[in-house]
């Protein structure tokens, strides 16, 4: 090789490349061995019968009354769920951010508390208080001898259970719609002479109306998926989700398993479908350049008023006493536990001590946050290093089918992605390099990883499109490497994004139980299968009594990672950095606009 | 010495720039001048390597650099919205690239320190966030930065655009200022014609991805090749034919051709009569005028032409609406394209 061949190979940096074309056979070794062999094999285990193409399991499954049920028993619930969980979610956000209703924000503090206070947490807590041995059940029992203890079960508690948990996206986008009505509008419409519910029914549903059918939509597709809530409270009432978990330990019942998947996948899908069209059609918020924020509507018939709020108020309580309750027995002893009695002479610390000095109590939370922190961290890491392949190259055809491939765990359901895994890698297989999955203790942190990408992806990609690209022209200019100016420019300005992610990531699977109780190790139980496990044990008051410190500690946690994300914490990290003030601001990922993810947790699991 | 030579860049079947050529001189303070979307940033990030030419070269002292990467070119560049990182302070921000040539400690404080002086940055400035200071004051930065590592060359893509215009005005005297006492190359990138006939030495105005004329920012203006050029830079009148007839009967006959396209400056039409006796007088009547303080403007009828005219104010002279008067037009200012 002459010496100038030799400068041209140095000045085209080829071997600077070389970490590159790596990333990328890793790219795609994910995307073919996790994202879509599993899940072709789920539609060859239905349809491909001894060789040959069968169609036997839809026969089966029609001659299954306890599928045939279940199905029917999830489309009951998520329309149901519509209704009742649309009329909640609008009357509190209503009440707190429209109607000037008195003590609004104590108010939006108890119906906020599902942000929190969710998943089997929540569950628990409403077992806490209506269950067979919940305070509620006692207090009736003494009035009521000859009531049923088991009172609270079947489809009224689910859809009761589900609909005050799912209420947490109204209080997200809902109110963030409400909040971002110009004032202007209402008393244009007022001075044309509309009255107050004219006003509400011409001028302010209609402005909010896409934001609704969205919220229509996802009420529909958590019904459609519900896991916990059936499990928990459902007793007779048996839904797609658990009985896909039943059939797969049943390997006779595996290809029901995955033709329900299948089915709940196809739902999804539509539904998705629906809600982007839906968004494509765009919003009605203002379009005034000088738009001026709502102000309290005073509602002025006195008897009206009045019914308004005691109705926010009962629903107050129903969203924050199983909270509270919870919060407060956690620090009861055994006794009061047990005899749901609230005393200060029973106060004690001692569930604490237990739950950190007991190795198989303090277990499953190290655990949970292990898997869920583990793969929070590499999910962020994972999609910043995809999303800025995608970015660099918007106008290649492959990136942007890598991109898609990676939002495949929004189309389908996490169950239908585990039972995909676990037909696929139930032996040792090359594509893992001679690994197996099931049994092992990485293949559940490895399902909430690969859960996570799409919404990371969709974060981290908005997080570069808010990013000056000049940064990186101007870094390079001044001789920096690729590489450098990804670690020292790029990175530090997607860091209050990455950390809010992995936050977010790490708060949504803490308490996961649609996916433990599909894969975990049994060695190594999470916080979801043990909440489910001592709340099982329904007259073990030791079980209680760790399930309630469980719930306090999630939601301490919970609360922390909020706080982080999107309250002080943040903006204390921004001044830190002086984002804030620049051009282009990178912020954390705004619940509010991700309005169209299907990544919004189901808040009655945990999971997605 | 930079020479670019038959320059082309695509985006996909969309030719940005053609056939475009130029030479700057070292010390030289270069101007691509035209409107938006005409080439000129398109240029400009060639030479700094951000787009690869689909033909053409850029060589610098005798060196063809299109394929050296961005990062080995040893340019500095300025950017329209300055570019600064936001998660370093004034003074990381300046010391960036020096921090990348693993230059010591002392090394980097010395020329941040020098730098600081050069753009007037005072050193409790220097530990401030780039997001704490002004437009002005981040423009200082984005420059200190830019001259950090001592390029010989320096891009500037529209600096002063962000700024008002009274910030501009003087920060444009400072940039001049930098170049003179620094000798570095500038290729300055702007739309703002006044800004460019101020601080460059030579101009080359694009249109449509081409170069429409290089030259000083004199024979630009006084000598305008193309009609778009005479538009573009400064205030020109565009003379009817019945006026260009009564030029031409009234000086050499059909010096101008009636056909072509004709154009004079408003500064150069005169209200009395001009120490060369070559003028055409001509009668007009005075439509409107505007009084701006240190000149005033006239709009003037004559025959099927409307003229704008500047007048310096003298304090003395008012000139009434529908006044009549006689107006001078030297023949050699009229400006002639096409026919």
């Amino acid at each position: 090789m002459n010496s100038s061949k030799i400068t041209k190979f140095r000045e085209s940096n080829y071997l600077s490349k070389i970490p590159f074309y790596l990333f990328c056979i890793f790219i795609a070794w994910f995307i073919l061995s996790l994202l879509i062999l599993p899940n072709i094999n789920v539609l060859v285990d239905i349809f491909w019968v001894d060789g040959q193409l069968s169609l036997s399991a839809f026969d089966r499954l029609s001659r299954s009354d306890r599928a045939i049920r279940a199905v029917l028993n999830s489309f009951l619930l998520a329309s149901v769920l519509t209704i009742t969980v649309n009329i909640v979610g609008t009357f509190i956000v209503l009440a707190t951010e429209y109607f000037d209703i008195k003590g609004a924000k104590l108010l939006r503090v108890g119906f906020m508390s599902t942000l929190v206070f969710s998943g089997m947490v929540l569950n628990n807590g409403y077992l806490y208080v209506y269950g067979q041995n919940g305070v509620l059940t006692n207090l009736l029992l003494q009035v009521f001898p000859n009531m049923d203890p088991n009172w609270f079960t079947g489809f009224p508690a689910v859809l009761f259970v589900m609909t005050f948990a799912c209420t947490t996206n109204h209080m997200l986008f809902l109110r963030n719609g409400v909040k971002g009505l110009d004032n202007n509008t209402i008393e244009a419409a007022k001075n044309l002479g509309s009255n107050q519910w004219q006003v509400l029914r011409q001028i302010v549903f209609p402005t909010l109306f896409p934001v609704i059918i969205t919220l229509v939509i996802m009420s529909f597709q958590l019904g459609l998926g519900a896991m916990a809530a059936p499990t928990m409270v459902g007793g007779e009432f048996e839904t797609i989700s658990p009985l896909i978990l039943n059939f797969t330990q049943r390997p006779a019942s595996r290809d029901l398993a995955a033709l329900l998947s299948i089915i709940l996948g196809f739902a999804q899908i539509i539904l998705l479908i629906v809600m982007t069209r839906n968004e494509k059609k765009g919003n009605f918020m203002s379009i005034s350049k000088t738009k001026t924020r709502v102000v309290k509507q005073k509602i002025e018939n006195p008897v009206l008023n009045g019914i308004v709020h005691v109705l926010a108020y009962v629903l107050f309580l129903i969203y924050l006493i199983p909270l509270v309750l919870v919060v407060l027995f956690s620090f009861m002893n055994l006794q009061g536990i047990s005899q749901s009695i609230l005393s200060l002479e029973y106060f004690t610390l001692d569930n604490y001590a237990d739950i950190l000095s007991n190795r198989s109590n303090f277990g499953p939370l190290l655990t949970s946050m292990v898997y869920s922190g583990g793969a929070a961290v590499l999910a962020v890491l994972f999609m910043i290093l995809v999303a800025r392949l995608v970015m660099k190259n918007k106008k290649n055809k492959l990136a942007e089918w890598t991109e898609y491939l990676f939002y495949i765990p929004w189309l389908l359901p996490g169950l239908m992605i585990a039972l995909g895994l676990i037909i696929s890698y139930d032996s040792p297989s090359l594509l893992l390099f001679g690994n197996s999955v099931v049994g092992s203790v990485w293949i559940l942190p490895l399902i909430y990883l690969i859960m996570m990408l799409p919404s990371t992806l969709r974060y981290i990609k908005g997080a570069y499109y808010s990013f000056d690209n000049n940064l990186e022209d101007a870094s390079r200019i001044l001789g920096s490497s690729s590489i450098r100016t990804f670690v020292q420019v790029i990175l530090p300005a997607l860091l209050p994004t990455a950390l809010a992610l992995v936050a977010l990531n790490f708060n949504n699977f803490l308490a996961d139980y649609d996916l433990s109780a599909f894969l975990y190790h049994p060695a190594y139980p999470t916080l979801g299968i043990a909440i489910r496990k001592n709340a099982d044990a329904a007259n073990n008051v030791n079980a209680a009594a760790v399930n309630l410190v469980y719930s306090v500690i999630i939601m301490g946690v919970s609360a922390i990672m909020f706080y982080i994300v999107y309250g002080r914490g943040s903006k204390i990290g921004e001044r830190k950095s002086g984002i804030k003030k620049s051009k282009k601001v990178i912020k954390a990922p705004v619940i509010e606009t991700g309005i169209g993810d299907t990544g919004v947790s189901d808040p009655t699991t945990g999971g997605k | 010495m930079i020479e670019i030579r038959d320059l082309q860049i695509k985006y996909d079947d969309f030719i940005a720039i053609n056939d475009v050529n130029f030479e700057i001189k070292e010390g030289e303070f270069f101007t691509l001048l035209g409107p938006s979307g005409c080439g000129k940033t398109t240029t400009l990030r060639s030479i700094a390597g951000f787009l690869k030419p689909s033909k053409g070269s850029i060589n610098v002292n005798g060196k063809n650099i299109i394929n050296i990467p961005v990062e080995k070119r040893e340019l500095g560049m300025i950017f329209q919205s300055y570019a600064l990182f936001p998660t370093m302070s004034v003074y990381d921000n300046i010391a960036y690239g020096l921090k990348i040539e693993k230059r010591s400690k002392s090394q980097i404080q010395e020329r941040v320190l020098e730098l600081a002086d050069l753009v007037e940055l005072n050193e409790e400035q220097l530990q401030k966030n780039v997001s704490d200071l002004s437009g002005g004051q981040q423009q200082r930065v984005a420059i200190a930065r830019a001259l950090a590592k001592k390029p010989n060359i320096v891009l500037f893509d529209e600096p002063l655009s962000n700024l008002d215009a009274k910030l501009r005005k003087q920060l444009r005297l400072e940039l001049k200022r930098i170049q003179r006492e620094t000798g570095m190359t500038a290729i300055y990138v702007t739309h703002d014609q006044d800004e460019a006939l101020e601080i460059s030495d030579h101009i080359a105005v694009f249109n449509d991805g081409k170069i429409e004329q290089i030259g000083t920012p004199r024979e630009i203006y006084d000598h305008s090749a193309t009609e778009f050029v005479c538009n573009f830079i400064g205030e020109a009148n565009s003379i009817g034919s019945d006026l260009i007839q009564y030029i031409n009967d009234h000086t050499d006959k059909n010096r101008f051709n009636p056909e072509a396209k004709h154009y004079i400056r408003e500064e150069k039409i005169k209200l009395w009569v001009p120490s060369n006796s070559q003028a055409v007088p001509i009668n007009a009547t005075v439509v409107d005028g505007v009084f701006y303080g240190t000149f005033s403007t006239y709009i003037c009828k004559a025959l099927d032409t409307t003229l704008r005219i500047i007048v310096k104010e003298d304090g003395n002279t008012t000139i009434d609406s529908k006044k009549e008067l006689t107006i001078y037009i030297d023949p050699k200012d009229i400006l002639e394209y096409g026919g």
